[in-house]
C-alpha cells in the first residue's frame, strides 16, 4: 500500500517541477522508485484485498521498479511529460502483477493501456503523431473485444478470484476467444501486431522503451497467471491455437526485421519476434516448468529491450542516428554506446552469459518437456536468424568506418551512463545466476 | 559469507570503475586499482585470521531443469587461503609497483582495468568448489593473460606473443572442459571436494579417474608452461614487466599446480601422479638449462620460473601434497620480488632488457640490488631463505619415493638455480656498462612506489623461512615427517658452492675465457640448442603450420567458401522473398491494420468453433 501511495504521490508531484531542468524531478521519481522496490524486497506488497505478493511476483516487480528508475535516469528535458506516466505504470505496473482477481485484471488493463497512450503522445513530429493514433485506434478496437468478452464471461462466473473462477461450457470458451483477441494486441501477437511494427519505431524512442518492455511484460505475466485456468481446461485448444501464433509470430517478426533499414524499425520487429517466444511457455503449460521460462523471458527481455531503445533514444537526440547507415562506426564516435548496444544486442540474440541466452534455454526446454519438438527446433531456427539482423547492426557498429558521414563525438550523459549501467548489470546478473528466477518460481 | 560476496564482485566492479574512472582522469585508474586491491587483500588477510574450525562452504545450484544440475559452489579451506594470500597479497604489491613503472603509458585505464579482472578471475578459481566455477577462473585468466601480454598491441611481436599464449594454453583447456563433460556422464559429480573424497573410498572407476586427471593435468601443463607446452611462458615476457611480475611468475602459472593439488586424493587414486612426476622433471631440466643461456633478463626469469613450478609439480607427483604447495609458496612470493627487481631495473635503464647491456647497476640503485640478491638467494636455494626448505623437501621426498629419472632431473635442475640467477645478477649489476646508451643515463628508483613494495617482499621472503613447518602444517591440516635423505644437504650445499664458485669466475674474473669457451663449435651448438628452448617451438610450430594449418584447416576452408557459403548465400532470395510477402500486410494504414487485426480474432473464432463441434 505504501509503494503505490509513494508513486501515485509522486507522480502527481513532480510536474510542479517541470519547469526548467527536470532534474528534481527525476530525483523525486528515482527516489520513489527506489523505495517502493524497497519495500516490494522487505515483503511489503499492497496488501489489499485482491492483491497477493508472491516470490516469483515479488522478483518481478523488483526488476520491474528497477527497469523504471533506470529508464527514469536516463530522461532528458525530451522526456519531461513521461515523468509522472512512467510512475503511474509503475504504480500500474505492481497493482496488475499482484491482482488475483479477474475484474481488477480487466480494470487495470485499461488503465495500463490509457497511460500507454499518454506515453505514446509525447508528440513532437508528424511521424510521432502518426504512431500515437496508430497505436491509439488498435487500442480502442482492443478494448472493445477484451470489454465484450468480459461480458460474457462474467455472465456465467460466481466470483472473479482466481481460485474461484468458474468454467461453464462453450460460454466461458467463447469469451476467453474474444478476451485473448484483445490482450493479443497489447502482446503484439501477428496478425494482431500491424500498429506496433510503425508506433514502437515512430512514436519519442524512450516511450517506445517503456512500451515495448515493460508494459509487455506486465501484461503477458498477469494474463498468464488470469487465464492460467482457461489454459489448462482446454489443454488441446491451447497447445494448438498457441504454438500457431508463436510460430507466426516469430517468424514474421524476424523476418520483417531482416532487411530493415530503420534501427527503430528493426527493434520492434525484434520486439514482435519477443513475443512469439513469449507464447511458447503458454503452449508449454502442461509442463512444470512452463511458468519459470515465462517469468525468465520477462525479466531478462525487460532489460535488455529496454537498453536498446533507450540508447538509440540517445542516439537520435544527440546525433540524429536513424538508419544502419547512420549508426556506422559508431565506436569511433561513441565507444559507450556502441559497448552497450552491442552488449545488449548479443543477450537479445541469446549469446550465453547475458540473459537472453539462458531465458531462451529455458523456454526451449520447457517446450520440450511438455512434448512440442516441432514447436521448440522452429523457435530455435528463428533465433538463428534472428542473429542475423543483430549480428548486422554490430556489423555496422564496429567493422565499418564512418566515411564521409558525420564523425563528430557523440556525448553520453551521467544520466544516461547509470540508466544504462543498471540495466547492464541486471543483462549479465540473470545472465549468469539463474537461481533467483528458479528459486522465486518454485523450481 | 560477505568476504565471497567481496571476491565475487568487487574485482569486477572495480575493473569497471578503474576504466571508467580513468577515462575522465588517468590518475584515478590507480587509485581505484590501489583501493580495491587493498580491500581485497585485506579481506584475505581477514578469512586468514577467523578461518573458523570448518571450511567456508556454500552450496549454490548454477542452473537446474530436467537431468541438468550444474553446481557453483564455494569452499574456502587452508589450501584456498594460501592461494587468496598470495593472489591477492602479491596482486596488491603489484598494482602499488605499477604506478611508477606504468606511470607513463597513456593506456593505464585498460591495464589496470585487466590487472583487477585477472585478480577476480584468479580468485574465482581458487574459491570454487565445483570444476565449473573453477573452469570460469581458469578462462577469465586465460583471457586476462592474453589480453595483458598483447598489452602493447601495436608492436606486432606483443600481439603475436599474446595469440601464441591464448592458443597454448587454449589447446589446454579443451581437455578441461572434456574432463568435466567427462565427469559428469561417468561420474555425475564435478565437486572437487565430492571428487577427493569418491577417490578416497574408491567408488570412481579408476580408468575413467585416470583419463580425466590426465586430461586436467595437460590443462594445468598448458597454464604451468610445462612440456612441452611451455613456449608462450617464454614469449610471454613481452608483456609489461609487471603483468609478467603477477601473471606469469607468480600467480596464473601456479593454477595447475593447484588444481592439481586441489584433487590431490583423486590424482593419488590413480597412477596419474607418476606421469605429473615424469612429465615435470623433465621440464624442470629443461627450463633450467635453457635459463643458463637466454640473453633477456625476463626470458631469463620465465626459464626459471618454468623450472621451479616443475619442481613444485614434481613434489605433488612423487606424492607429497606439502612439499609441493609449500613451494609453489615460496616461489610465488620470491619470484614475484625478482620480476619486479627485473621491473625495476629495466625502469631505471629506460626499458633495456637485455642483460648483457647492462652492468654496473649496483651504484645507482644499492637496494634493488641488495632485494634481488634476497629473492636469488632464496631461489637458489640458499638456507636460511624460504626457498631452500621447500626445494630441500621436494628433492628429499623425490630420492625417497621417485624413479631415478626424477630426482636426478629435479637435483639438477635444483642445483642448477644457483647458476643462472647468479649469473643474472652479476650481469646486471657488477661491472661496467656494457652499451653506450644507457651508461650515465640510469636514473635512481623512487621510494614509495619501487623501493617499498620490494623490500616488502624481500622481508617476507626471508621471514617466512621461520613459518615453513607451521605453513605446511596449515596447508595439509596435520604435522608430516620429513624425509631424511643421508648426506643431500651437505651435497646439495657443495653443488651449490661449486656452480656459485665457476659462475663468479667465469663472469667476474674470466670473461676472456668465457669468450673463448663459447667461441668452441660444440659450444655454439649447445648455446643454440639451449637459446631455443631445445626447438620445442620451432616442431610445434612446424606440426601446426604443415599439417593443422595448411592441411585440416585449409581443406576446412574450401568446404566452407564453396559449399556453405554457398548455401548460405542462396538463403538470401529467398528470405527476401518470405520478406516481400510478409511486407503485404503492413502498408502503414491503420485501416489495414484492423483489417489483420479481424483475420487473427477470425483464426481464434474458427478454432473455437472447431472445439465447439468437437472435430
Amino acid at each position: 500500500m505504501n509503494s503505490l501511495i509513494i508513486l501515485i504521490g509522486a507522480g502527481l508531484l513532480v510536474p510542479l517541477f517541470f519547469k526548467g531542468k527536470i532534474v528534481i524531478a527525476k530525483y523525486i521519481a528515482t527516489a520513489a522508485f527506489a523505495f517502493a522496490a524497497f519495500n516490494v524486497f522487505m515483503g511489503h506488497g499492497i496488501s489489499m484485498e485482491y492483491f497477493t505478493l508472491t516470490p516469483d511476483i515479488q522478483l518481478l516487480e523488483i526488476v520491474v521498479l528497477i527497469v523504471l528508475a533506470a529508464t527514469m535516469m536516463t530522461f532528458s528535458g525530451f522526456e519531461r511529460p513521461l515523468v509522472s506516466q512512467t510512475l503511474f505504470l509503475g504504480a500500474a505496473s505492481m497493482a496488475m502483477l499482484e491482482t488475483n482477481n479477474f475484474l481488477m485484471f480487466i480494470v487495470l488493463f485499461e488503465v495500463i493501456a490509457i497511460i500507454s497512450y499518454v506515453l505514446g503522445a509525447n508528440i513532437r513530429s508528424r511521424l510521432n503523431a502518426e504512431g500515437a493514433i496508430k497505436m491509439f485506434v488498435a487500442g480502442a478496437t482492443a478494448s472493445g473485444f477484451i470489454l465484450l468478452g468480459f461480458a460474457l464471461f462474467a455472465m456465467v462466473t460466481p466470483s472473479f478470484n482466481y481460485a474461484e473462477i468458474a468454467i461453464r461450457g462453450n460460454f466461458t470458451l467463447v469469451a476467453v476467444g474474444i478476451m485473448l483477441a484483445g490482450i493479443f494486441y497489447k502482446m503484439t501477437i501477428v496478425p494482431m501486431h500491424g500498429w506496433a511494427g510503425d508506433a514502437y519505431a515512430q512514436i519519442n524512442h524512450s516511450a517506445a522503451a517503456i512500451l515495448s518492455s515493460v508494459i509487455k511484460v506486465v501484461v503477458v505475466i498477469a494474463t498468464f497467471k488470469a487465464f492460467y485456468i482457461f489454459l489448462q481446461a482446454y489443454l488441446n485448444t491451447t497447445v494448438l491455437l498457441f504454438s500457431f501464433f508463436a510460430i507466426i509470430t516469430m517468424t514474421l517478426g524476424n523476418f520483417m526485421a531482416l532487411f530493415q533499414k530503420k534501427i527503430a524499425k528493426i527493434l520492434s520487429f525484434s520486439s514482435i519476434a519477443h513475443a512469439g517466444y513469449m507464447l511458447i511457455p503458454f503452449a508449454a503449460i502442461a509442463s512444470g516448468y512452463s511458468y519459470t521460462a515465462l517469468v525468465y523471458l520477462a525479466v531478462a527481455y525487460i532489460f535488455m529491450q529496454t537498453s536498446v531503445f533507450l540508447l538509440l533514444n540517445d542516439l537520435r537526440r544527440e546525433a540524429h542516428i536513424k538508419t544502419l547507415d547512420d549508426i556506422r562506426g559508431l565506436y569511433q564516435r561513441s565507444p559507450l554506446h556502441a559497448l552497450f548496444f552491442t552488449i545488449q544486442l548479443l543477450s537479445l540474440a541469446g549469446v550465453p552469459i547475458m540473459a537472453g541466452f539462458i531465458s531462451k534455454a529455458v523456454t526451449f526446454w520447457a517446450g520440450v518437456d511438455a512434448g512440442l519438438w516441432p514447436l521448440v527446433l522452429i523457435a530455435a531456427l528463428n533465433s538463428a536468424l534472428s542473429v542475423g539482423y543483430y549480428a548486422w547492426v554490430i556489423k555496422h557498429i564496429y567493422f565499418d568506418t564512418t566515411d564521409g558521414y558525420n564523425t563528430s563525438k557523440i556525448y553520453m550523459t551521467p544520466g544516461s551512463l547509470l540508466g544504462q549501467l543498471i540495466l547492464l548489470a541486471g543483462t549479465i546478473y540473470f545472465g549468469i545466476f539463474a537461481a533467483p528466477v528458479f528459486v522465486s518460481t518454485g523450481i | 559469507m560477505t568476504s565471497v560476496s567481496i571476491y565475487l564482485i568487487l574485482p569486477y566492479v572495480g575493473a569497471a570503475l578503474a576504466f571508467i574512472l580513468g577515462k575522465m582522469n588517468q590518475k584515478l585508474a590507480f587509485w581505484v586499482a590501489e583501493i580495491v586491491g587493498a580491500i581485497l587483500f585485506g579481506t584475505s588477510v581477514y578469512v586468514f585470521m577467523h578461518y573458523g574450525e570448518t571450511p567456508i562452504d556454500i552450496d549454490y545450484t548454477w542452473i537446474a531443469y530436467g537431468n541438468l544440475t550444474l553446481p557453483l559452489g564455494i569452499y574456502i579451506d587452508h589450501l584456498s587461503i594460501v592461494m587468496l594470500l598470495i593472489a591477492t597479497g602479491l596482486g596488491f604489491a603489484d598494482i602499488h609497483f605499477a604506478h611508477d613503472y606504468m606511470g607513463d603509458d597513456p593506456d593505464q585505464p585498460r591495464y589496470y582495468a585487466k590487472v583487477l579482472f585477472f585478480i577476480g578471475g584468479m580468485i574465482l578459481l581458487v574459491i570454487a568448489k565445483d570444476l565449473i566455477g573453477a573452469f570460469a577462473g581458469w578462462e577469465f585468466m586465460g583471457l586476462a593473460s592474453y589480453l595483458l601480454i598483447s598489452f602493447w598491441f601495436k608492436t606486432k611481436s606483443a600481439a603475436d606473443a599474446g595469440m601464441q599464449a591464448f592458443l597454448y594454453t587454449r589447446f589446454g583447456d579443451i581437455f578441461l572442459l572434456a574432463a568435466i563433460g567427462l565427469l559428469v556422464y561417468f561420474v555425475g559429480n564435478i565437486n572437487m571436494v565430492d571428487l577427493d573424497s569418491l577417490a578416497k573410498a574408491g567408488e570412481i572407476d579408476k580408468t575413467v579417474a585416470f583419463i580425466t586427471a590426465i586430461f586436467i593435468f595437460l590443462a594445468a601443463v598448458g597454464k604451468s608452461g610445462q612440456f612441452p607446452l611451455y613456449p608462450w611462458l617464454m614469449n610471454a615476457m613481452e608483456g609489461p614487466t609487471t603483468v609478467s611480475a603477477l601473471i606469469h611468475g607468480a600467480t596464473m602459472v601456479n593454477s595447475g599446480i593447484y588444481i592439481v593439488a586441489r584433487l590431490f586424493d583423486f590424482y593419488a587414486y590413480t597412477d596419474a601422479l607418476l606421469v605429473v612426476a615424469n612429465v615435470a622433471a623433465l621440464s624442470a631440466f629443461i627450463g633450467a638449462t635453457s635459463a643458463l643461456v637466454q640473453k633477456e633478463i625476463k626470458k631469463i626469469l620465465a626459464y626459471s620460473t618454468m623450472s621451479h613450478l616443475s619442481i613444485a609439480f614434481v613434489g605433488l607427483g612423487v606424492g607429497s601434497l606439502a612439499a609441493g604447495m609449500l613451494h609453489l609458496m615460496n616461489h610465488a612470493i620470491f619470484k614475484a620480488l625478482l620480476f619486479l627487481s627485473a621491473g625495476a631495473v629495466i625502469y631505471i635503464a629506460h626499458h633495456t632488457k637485455d642483460a648483457w647491456k647492462l652492468g654496473g647497476l649496483i651504484k645507482t640503485a644499492p637496494y634493488v640490488a641488495l632485494f634481488m640478491a634476497m629473492g636469488s638467494m632464496s631461489l637458489a636455494g640458499l638456507p636460511p631463505f624460504s626457498g631452500f626448505f621447500s626445494k630441500d623437501m621436494i628433492i628429499a621426498e623425490a630420492i625417497t619415493h621417485g624413479s631415478p629419472f626424477v630426482y636426478t632431473l629435479v637435483t639438477i635442475a635444483g642445483l642448477l638455480s644457483i647458476a643462472y640467477i647468479t649469473r643474472l645478477w652479476i650481469l646486471i649489476f657488477l661491472g661496467e656498462p656494457r652499451n653506450e646508451d644507457i651508461a650515465g643515463h640510469v636514473h635512481a628508483p623512487g621510494n614509495f612506489f619501487i623501493r617499498l613494495p620490494l623490500g616488502i617482499l624481500a622481508f617476507v621472503t626471508l621471514g617466512i623461512a621461520l613459518y615453513q613447518t607451521d605453513a605446511v602444517e596449515y596447508i595439509v591440516g596435520h604435522e608430516i615427517e620429513e624425509p631424511h635423505v643421508k648426506g643431500l644437504l651437505v651435497g646439495l650445499l657443495l653443488g651449490m658452492a661449486t656452480l656459485f664458485a665457476i659462475v663468479v669466475g667465469l663472469y667476474v674474473k674470466g670473461m676472456n675465457l668465457l669468450e673463448k669457451i663459447s667461441k668452441h663449435r660444440f659450444m655454439q651448438i649447445i648455446h643454440q640448442l639451449l637459446f631455443r628452448g631445445y626447438y620445442v617451438e620451432a616442431g610445434i610450430t612446424f606440426i601446426s603450420k604443415n599439417i593443422v594449418v595448411n592441411g585440416i584447416a585449409r581443406a576446412l576452408r574450401w568446404v566452407d567458401t564453396y559449399m556453405i557459403d554457398w548455401v548460405v548465400n542462396a538463403t538470401v532470395p529467398f528470405a527476401r522473398m518470405i520478406f516481400r510477402g510478409f511486407r503485404i500486410g503492413h502498408t502503414g494504414r491503420i485501416g489495414d491494420y484492423i483489417g489483420t487485426y479481424a483475420i487473427g480474432v477470425a483464426i481464434i473464432v474458427v478454432a473455437i468453433l472447431i472445439i465447439v463441434k468437437g472435430v
